[in-house]
């Protein structure tokens, strides 16, 4: 089956809608506490996921547009 | 005295057009552009310029999926030397995004071209048509055959030859 590259390069890469959780405010954020500290992900800086990125900054944007 | 022709050597070999030095072409040369960022400072500026986005409009307004149009341009600037063809693969979705960026913020119904591929599991209706036209062309000579085939000689049944029987 004859694919177009673009096409598999732009479905492949994954982007699904961020979906912002709900803070729960009864957990404790002091020192002693356990969540605390914030746990702190680690970023991979390869250049799909920086494509990953800029086409979700895009699409942002796109849906600015659509929107109104 | 007639000259007889000598062979010439001054042809050239059998493949040699496919052929040229090393380094010749531009895409076997350092790209100009060597990460996707580059690449991108190259793209995008050339997308909204005003002589390529007239044109970019009126292919969208064509129809032609936004895939294509990305494809071409980055094989293009492959082929240019401007990079290399990994960062063009990685360039591409950004291209298709800004693409898309383009033709909603003008309004225009486009075709990304990442739409679900066809079933190949179901039959289209120009396929079906087209099996159905095969077999009504090739309807008379099967029914020609099984005609032939279907001929019986016809069996005469032996008629009862007794004193009691019956003449029909």
């Amino acid at each position: 089956m004859n694919v177009n590259p673009a096409a598999k390069a732009y479905t492949n890469l994954g982007i699904t809608d961020e979906v912002e959780a709900p803070k729960k405010a009864s957990m404790g954020m002091g020192l002693l506490s356990r969540n605390g500290t914030p746990k702190v992900e680690k970023k991979s800086n390869e250049p799909k996921d920086r494509v990953r990125d800029y086409v979700s900054s895009i699409r942002k944007a796109r849906k600015q547009i659509t929107n109104g | 005295m007639a000259e007889t022709p000598t062979p010439s050597f001054d042809y050239p070999i059998p493949g040699q057009g496919m052929t040229a030095e090393v380094g010749s072409r531009p895409w076997q040369n350092p790209p100009q552009y060597s990460t996707v960022e580059e690449a991108l400072e190259f793209y995008i500026p050339r997308l909204v310029s005003d002589d390529v986005y007239e044109a970019l409009l009126d292919s969208m307004e064509l129809g032609i999926p936004l895939t294509t149009m990305a494809d071409s341009m980055q094989s293009t600037a492959v082929m240019q030397g401007l990079h290399t063809i990994d960062v063009g693969i990685l360039a591409m979705p950004v291209i298709i995004e800004m693409l898309a960026f383009i033709g909603d913020d003008a309004g225009i119904e486009y075709t990304m071209g990442t739409e679900a591929p066809i079933d190949e599991d179901k039959i289209s209706e120009s396929k079906i048509a087209l099996a159905m036209k095969r077999m009504r062309e090739k309807l008379p000579e099967a029914l020609e055959e099984t005609k032939e085939e279907e001929v019986v000689e016809p069996v005469e049944e032996p008629q009862p030859t007794g004193l009691m029987a019956r003449k029909v």
